[in-house]
C-alpha cells in the first residue's frame, strides 16, 4: 500500500538534467572558441533564436506530424490488439500469421517507405499508412505474448467455474496481457513518430520531417535543430502519456505478485 | 425429508472409470477401473502415492478431463463438463492477482452471470467464517499462503455447491498453518451437509475430516483399500489427540505400507 503512494509522487531527475545542461554549455563553448561554421553546428543560442522566429511555422508543422503520429499510434494499438486477439482465439489464424509477423518484426521496416509512396502517392495517406505499418508489429507481438502468458492454473480455475474460452480470454488472459501491451505500446509510440517523420522525409508537403528537408535544402541548420527539438518533445510527450495511462491502469488493477 | 429435491442418494458415482493419456511413444494409463460413490453429505478422503493418478481422478470429477473408459454420474445424471453445483479447490489458491479478495470469492458468480448483489451477503459471511474479515479489499499478494487458501475455500463455497473437490489444498502450506486449515474445514463441515472428495497426503487430515478413506494403488490408480472412519460427528480438533484417533492413523499407515509393498 505504501508502495502505491511512492509511485505517485513524481520527482525531477536532477542529475540527468545537470548532465544535459553541461552538454549544452560545452556545445556553446566549442562553437564559440573553435568558430565552427553555423551550417555545420549552430550554437544553442542560434537554435533557440530559430525556435523563437519560426515558432508559428514550427507549431503548424508540429501539429501535422503530431496528429499523424498519434493517429497512427491509436490505429496501430487497435489493429495490433485485434490481430493478437484473433490469433489467440483462432489456432489456424495463428499458424498462418505468426511466423510472418515475426519476420516483419525483424525486417528493417523503415526501408519499405518508398513502396508506400509507389502505392499510395505523395501525401498524408501514404505517410499515415507507413507510420501504422512500422508501429503495429510491436503491439501485436507484445499483446499476443501477454495473452499467451496467462497462468494455466488460473485458466483451469476459470474453466472449473464454468467459464467459456471467451470468458477465460476476458477474465484471465486480457488482464494478464496488460503489462505486455503497455511495453508494446511504448515501443509503438516511438515507432509512430519515426514512421511519421521518415514518411514526411519522402512523401509530404507538411510536417516536421518535411520542414527538416526544406531547411536542409536552404542550408538552414539552426532550423533543422529547432525542428528536431520540437520532434523530441512531441515523441517524449506521447511516450509520457502512455506511461501515465499505464500508471493509472496499474493503480486501478495493480498486480504485484 | 418432506422436500427432498431428488431421490438420488449419491452426489457422484464413478463406474469403472479409466483414463489413458495419449502420450508418445506409449500411452500413459493414469486411472484404471475406479468404482465408488460419494453419498450426499459424505466426506471422502483419498490417500495414495504421488503420481498415481489422484489429480486425474479429481479433474474428471470436476468435468475438466474426460474419462476414456467407464462413466461418471453426478446426481444421477451423466457428467459431461464442469457442474454448477461443484466447488473446486486446487493445490495452489490460484486467486486472480488483479482482483480483491472479495472479487476473487465472487468470481464463480461472475462467470455464471449471477448478479453480485445476490451472492454478496453469502460471500461476506464466508469470508468472516474463515477469519478473513477486514481483508475483503486486499489484493492476494498482501495475504499469507494460508490466508489465500482460506479465500480459495470461500470461492469454492460461494455458490453453495453440494459437492466440493479438493486436490491437496494444503500441501503447499507449512505444518502449523496446515493443521489450522484442517480445523477450518472441520468447522465449516459441522454446519453443512455437503459432499466432499479430499485428496491429501496427510493421514491425520484424512482421519480427522473424512467419513471414509480410500487408499489408491500405485499407477494406474485404482481403489486398493477402503476404511470407514469410526468417529461420529460433530468432531473437534481435540479428537486428533485421542488414543483411538492414533490407533486409526496407525492402522491406516499399515494399510498404506502393505499396499506400497504389494
Ligand atoms: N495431461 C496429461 N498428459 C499426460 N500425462 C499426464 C497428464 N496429466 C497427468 N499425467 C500423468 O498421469 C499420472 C498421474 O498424474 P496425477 O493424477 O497428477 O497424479 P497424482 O495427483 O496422484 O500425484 C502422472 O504420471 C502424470 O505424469
Ligand atoms: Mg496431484
Amino acid at each position: 500500500m505504501s508502495s502505491t503512494t511512492l509511485a505517485v509522487a513524481p520527482r525531477l531527475p536532477w542529475l540527468p538534467l545537470l548532465v544535459g545542461a553541461l552538454v549544452l554549455l560545452a556545445w556553446d563553448l566549442v562553437v564559440r572558441w573553435a568558430s565552427v561554421p553555423q551550417v555545420l553546428l549552430p550554437s544553442p543560442g542560434s537554435v533557440a533564436a530559430s525556435l523563437w522566429q519560426a515558432a508559428p511555422a514550427l507549431a503548424r508543422h508540429a501539429l501535422a506530424t503530431g496528429g499523424a503520429a498519434c493517429g497512427a499510434f491509436l490505429v496501430a494499438m487497435l489493429a495490433g490488439m485485434v490481430l493478437a486477439a484473433a490469433m489467440m482465439l483462432s489456432p489456424l489464424l495463428n499458424r498462418l500469421l505468426y511466423p510472418n509477423l515475426l519476420l516483419f518484426q525483424l525486417l528493417p521496416k523503415v526501408a519499405l517507405g518508398p513502396l508506400f509512396v509507389v502505392w499510395l502517392g505523395i501525401g498524408l495517406p501514404s505517410l499515415f499508412a507507413f507510420a501504422v505499418f512500422v508501429s503495429v508489429f510491436p503491439v501485436a507481438v507484445g499483446a499476443l505474448a501477454g495473452l499467451r502468458a496467462a497462468d494455466p492454473n488460473q485458466l483451469r480455475m476459470c474453466r472449473a467455474a464454468g467459464g467459456s474460452s471467451w470468458q477465460a480470454f476476458w477474465h484471465v488472459r486480457l488482464p494478464t496481457s496488460m503489462p505486455y501491451v503497455f511495453a508494446g505500446a511504448k515501443v509503438a509510440a516511438t515507432m509512430a513518430f519515426t514512421g511519421a517523420t521518415v514518411g514526411e522525409f519522402i512523401s509530404a508537403n507538411a510536417g516536421l520531417g518535411y520542414m527538416v528537408m526544406q531547411a536542409q535544402a536552404r542550408s538552414d541548420t539552426p532550423l533543422i535543430f529547432a525542428a528536431l527539438a520540437v520532434l523530441c518533445v512531441l515523441g517524449a510527450a506521447l511516450y509520457g502519456a502512455v506511461g501515465l495511462v499505464e500508471d493509472a491502469a496499474r493503480r486501478r488493477w495493480g498486480t504485484r505478485r | 425429508m418432506p422436500e427432498a429435491p431428488t431421490l438420488i442418494a449419491e452426489a457422484i458415482r464413478f463406474d469403472a472409470v479409466g483414463k489413458t493419456f495419449p502420450t508418445r511413444p506409449v500411452p500413459l494409463r493414469a486411472v484404471e477401473s475406479v468404482s465408488f460413490a460419494v453419498r450426499r453429505g459424505e466426506f471422502v478422503a483419498i490417500l495414495g502415492p504421488s503420481g498415481c493418478g489422484k489429480s486425474t481422478l479429481l479433474m474428471m470429477a470436476a468435468g475438466l478431463e474426460t474419462a476414456t473408459e467407464g462413466r461418471l454420474e453426478r446426481g444421477g445424471v451423466e457428467l459431461v463438463g464442469p457442474h454448477r453445483q461443484t466447488g473446486v479447490m486446487f493445490q495452489d489458491a490460484t486467486l486472480l492477482p488483479w482482483l480483491s479478495v472479495l472479487d476473487n470469492v465472487i468470481f464463480p458468480a461472475t462467470i455464471r452471470r449471477i448478479p453480485r448483489a445476490k451472492v454478496l451477503e453469502v460471500a461476506l459471511r464466508l469470508i468472516e467464517t474463515v477469519g478473513l474479515k477486514g481483508f475483503e479489499n486486499s489484493r492476494p499478494h498482501e495475504l499469507s499462503g494460508g490466508m489465500r487458501q482460506r479465500a480459495a475455500i470461500c470461492r469454492a463455497l460461494v455458490l453453495d455447491p453440494d459437492l466440493i473437490l479438493m486436490d491437496e489444498p494444503f500441501s503447499a502450506l507449512d505444518a502449523i498453518t496446515r493443521d489450522e486449515m484442517g480445523d477450518v474445514l472441520l468447522d465449516l463441515w459441522q454446519h453443512t451437509q455437503k459432499s466432499a472428495i479430499f485428496v491429501t497426503h496427510s493421514i491425520r487430515e484424512a482421519v480427522l475430516l473424512a467419513d471414509r478413506v480410500l487408499v489408491m494403488s500405485r499407477r494406474p490408480a485404482t481403489v486398493a483399500e477402503e476404511l470407514v472412519v469410526p468417529f461420529p460427528r460433530p468432531r473437534t480438533p481435540a479428537l486428533a489427540d485421542s488414543a483411538e484417533f492414533a490407533a486409526v492413523v496407525a492402522h491406516l499407515r499399515g494399510v498404506i505400507a502393505r499396499n506400497m509393498a504389494a
